[in-house]
């Protein structure tokens, strides 16, 4: 499949060029000091929701810019680990670090499910079958006792971190997002510029050659999914308790839509760019959920605008102009 | 035999060239394939491109009909500069293109195949004239196109382009894993097409086949035209032609 | 009153005849999406919203204008094609060059505009549309009550799919679309205008998702979500039959809405993930599509 990550500037060797390395670490360092700041200028909740966002918009990044596959069904992990993770808090009472780690096994398990299905065909078709098993996901969620239907599962308590500190305060249950938040990120870094991340990018860039090379590219594009999956699994469960809801929103094809969304804006096949997505279409939600059904008229025309003009996205734009990888 | 063709037209001895190739670069993406292809070709002439494999032959016609992505340079037909023209309109200026590898369509039947080329020009021939040309046509005619053995997609090939009314034909490679017979039957048609003053391009690796109707030779290596042999000179520069196809 | 698996045959066959409604649908859609998808490498996300603005076009006909079915039959699929015309001129024809993905994620774009400018103007709530008074009341059959209307559809249906499948196979423009699909460049350069090509196609591509709505209109309530609702669907009709034979995504569809019909009667809380299921099972065993070619 042809290279979908268009501005991945190419990384001509495993060990990367010691300045790009120290702008990333700078970036991180940058990060960590916004979020330590951060709530004292804009809202808590906003801010962790933003968080919540970036992080499943950077697990899907990880299977699109760089695995090369458009998972277009990826509110399903999202969704299901929320539910997950509602049910265990609130029916089985599990602190809150074990329920949110139990939405992203269950996040892990059905991206295992799904992805052995999709991969095995290519390109349009896999983004298709992506789309359905979601939309089986969804009605399995419409349907099933334990999910509440239409209302979703209710009231899900924050409970006590490690069953010593709690995490009603949202100023507290944001320190705890961040952590998290961070630790992903740097995961995810960390897993983009291993030698298992650079023959991803084999993978994705000539599939046939790789595997001529000996890589088992099923294989690979498998386990990608599966972590991608996982990662939104975890964004998924955070999200259902700082809101303490979830819903029947988080499984649908238009949170699927939204993730994609955001990884275009934000530069799809950069590292930092879905943060950045996600920044700008929770914000611009936010700003615009007075306007109604603007909202999807608005997030259509982004998605027009920026393929037709703008396919590098934000951050994607920048790394070109200071010609470094972001 | 039938003569199947109207009645011969002498050949053209016109001043200017018909089509005239001047410095044609070519890319295939970022690789740089032509490097500057220079030469000429007159009305109701026969002229071959040799060279080696990847000498970049193929490329050339690629270019002159304008199936090439990215060109530069000049090619002028009939004084008529086509270089950033869009392939449709190269062809409505009535050039017939049969590219190496035949391009029967195996989604359609023979006759289908042999229709689908609108008429570019008047005068072409009418599909019983082809038929009668090439009567394993007929015989097959509702067969899928691909079910055609390498010989009848290669009549096939040039059947359709002869229907268009065309009379600049590029021809990619006709004789390629053909048996003799079909061989001879080609030869024998380019030389009718040629005494009814129809002016072809021949791509060739076999030389020998290639003299039996062409008036000149270009050798053409690493994208460019290094030399030219008109026909009555091939016998002499055998040896220097063999160094130049690597036979 | 007979009983078939202890379900009375009335019931069993009225809910086969609505299963049959939907394979209409999903046979045109299908049809429709697969047409496309052959010649321009271009999924075309906007088909279920194609699809509601027939449905839609023919409301506003009939309460804008007083224009009836039977013209906006005509009239609806002409006006939906233009506006896909449109589309891929302006918009579509800028990605071709570019990997299918960008196809897929502008006609997304372009049903999240299409279906939010209509829930602006309409709401969410479905608007009725009448079934035409030709074709009111019904067959009393022996085993069930055969309402006009539904044997309309399903005829019109197969007629317009085999319409469509013998202007493919059997007529020159036919030709030009078969070549075009399988070698553009070298159709181009006998000096056939391709790019045309591609517009008319795609334009008669959305034409019969704009046909299939118009049909839908007396059946399902004419609403913006409509659209969204069966795409989906669809889309998993063209994983099973895979997009390589025209005929295939006709059967496949039919079938599948049959087979919804009756799990809907047999097992009535999997119809709505049963075609997705049997999504799974094809591309466990045959990866390429009931009836596809290779990947």
């Amino acid at each position: 499949m042809a290279n979908v990550a268009i501005v991945a500037s190419p990384e001509k060797s495993i060990a990367m060029r010691g300045d790009v390395k120290s702008l990333h670490r700078a970036i991180f360092i940058a990060i960590a000091a916004i979020l330590i700041v951060a709530p004292f200028v804009l809202y808590p909740v906003f801010l962790m929701k933003v968080l919540c966002f970036a992080l499943f918009a950077l697990a899907f990044n990880l299977l699109l810019g760089y695995g090369g596959l458009l998972s277009f069904g990826h509110a399903a992990f999202f969704g299901m680990a929320g539910y997950a993770a509602a049910h265990a808090a609130k029916v089985w009472g599990l602190t809150p670090e074990l329920s949110i780690l139990f939405g992203m096994l269950v996040g892990a398990g059905l991206g295992l499910a799904v992805g052995a299905l999709a991969i095995r065909r290519q390109g349009i078709y896999f983004s298709m079958i992506t789309l359905a098993l979601a939309q089986m996901v969804f009605f399995f969620c419409l349907q099933a006792s334990f999910t509440g239907g239409e209302d979703g599962i209710q009231g899900v308590p924050r409970g006590n971190l490690f069953g010593l500190v709690s995490l009603a305060d949202d100023r507290v249950m944001y320190m705890f997002v961040s952590v998290v938040f961070l630790a992903a990120l740097a995961l995810i870094y960390r897993i983009i510029h291993s030698p298992f991340g650079q023959a991803l990018k084999a993978i994705r860039d000539n599939e046939p050659r790789a595997i001529s090379l000996g890589f088992r590219a099923a294989q690979y594009k498998l386990a990608t999914f599966v972590l991608s999956a996982s990662l939104a699994g975890l964004a998924g469960g955070m999200k259902a308790l700082v809101f303490q809801l979830a819903s029947l929103t988080d499984v649908h094809w238009s949170m699927s839509g939204e993730v994609v969304l955001m990884t275009l804006v934000g530069g799809m096949g950069t590292v930092f760019g879905p943060i950045v997505g996600a920044l700008v279409m929770v914000a611009m939600q936010n700003y615009l959920a007075q306007f109604g059904a603007w909202v999807t008229i608005i997030q259509g025309v982004v998605f027009v605008v920026c393929v037709l003009v703008f396919r590098e996205g934000i951050v994607g734009l920048i790394a070109k102009v200071i010609r470094r990888p972001l | 035999m039938l003569d199947v063709f109207p009645s011969a037209s002498s050949h053209a001895a016109a001043a200017a060239p018909l089509v005239s190739v001047q410095g044609l670069q070519g890319w295939y993406g970022e690789s740089h394939v032509l490097h500057g292809v220079t030469f000429d070709v007159k009305a109701g002439e026969v002229v071959t491109l040799l060279g080696r494999n990847g000498a970049g032959k193929t490329t050339t016609l690629r270019a002159m009909i304008g199936i090439l992505g990215k060109r530069a340079g000049s090619v002028k037909i009939e004084g008529r500069e086509t270089i950033a023209m869009a392939s449709r309109h190269i062809a409505r200026l009535g050039l017939g293109y049969v590219p190496e590898e035949r391009g029967i369509f195996a989604s359609l039947s023979v006759h289908e195949n042999l229709m689908l080329p609108p008429r570019v020009k008047p005068g072409g021939l009418t599909v019983q004239q082809i038929y009668e040309l090439f009567p394993n046509l007929q015989e097959r005619s509702g067969s899928q196109g691909t079910k055609l053995s390498g010989g009848e997609q290669q009549m096939l090939a040039i059947g359709r382009i002869l229907r268009t009314g065309a009379k600049l034909l590029l021809l990619d490679e006709p004789t390629e894993g053909l048996a003799p017979v079909i061989i001879q039957q080609i030869g024998r048609t380019l030389a009718k097409l040629k005494a009814q003053g129809f002016t072809i391009v021949l791509v060739e690796q076999n030389f020998r086949f290639a003299s039996t109707v062409a008036d000149r030779h270009f050798v053409v290596e690493q994208g460019r035209v290094i030399d030219m042999i008109p026909n009555d000179e091939l016998d002499r520069n055998v040896e220097k032609l063999k160094t130049y196809l690597g036979v | 009153m007979f009983t078939i698996f202890d379900i009375p045959v009335q019931a069993l066959f009225g809910q086969l005849l609505l299963g049959l409604i939907n394979g209409s649908f999903y046979a045109i859609l299908s049809l429709g999406l697969a047409i496309i998808f052959g010649l321009l490498n271009i999924i075309n996300f906007s088909h279920g919203a194609q699809y509601m603005m027939g449905a839609f076009v023919a409301w506003m006909l009939l309460h804008y204008a007083g224009i009836g079915y039977w013209w906006a039959l005509l009239l609806a699929p002409l006006i939906v094609g233009i506006s896909g015309v449109i589309l891929e001129r302006v918009l579509l024809s800028r990605l071709y060059k570019l990997d299918h993905l960008y196809g897929l994620l502008l006609t997304f774009g372009v049903a999240l505009i299409v279906q939010g400018l209509f829930r602006n103007e309409f709401g969410v709530s479905g608007l009725p549309y009448a079934i035409p008074p030709e074709l009111t009341g019904g067959q009393r059959l022996p085993f069930m009550f055969l309402p006009n209307y539904r044997a309309w559809v399903v005829v019109a249906s197969l007629a317009v799919c085999l319409a469509t499948w013998l202007a493919i196979e059997k007529t020159k423009l036919g030709a030009y679309l078969r070549a075009a699909t399988e070698n553009p460049a070298l159709v181009q350069a006998f000096g056939v205008n391709v790019p045309l090509l591609l517009t008319l196609t795609y334009g008669f591509g959305v034409a019969l998702a704009a046909f299939a709505g118009v049909l839908a209109a007396p059946v399902l309530s004419v609403n913006p979500n409509m659209g969204a609702d069966i795409i989906i669907v669809v889309f998993a009709v063209v994983v099973i039959g895979g997009m390589g034979s025209i005929l295939g995504a006709i059967v496949t569809g039919f079938s599948l809405g049959l087979v919804e019909g009756l799990t809907k009667v047999l097992y009535p809380e999997a119809s709505s993930t049963v075609i997705f299921v049997i999504m799974a099972l094809v591309l466990l065993v045959k990866p390429a599509g009931l009836f596809g070619r290779t990947a």
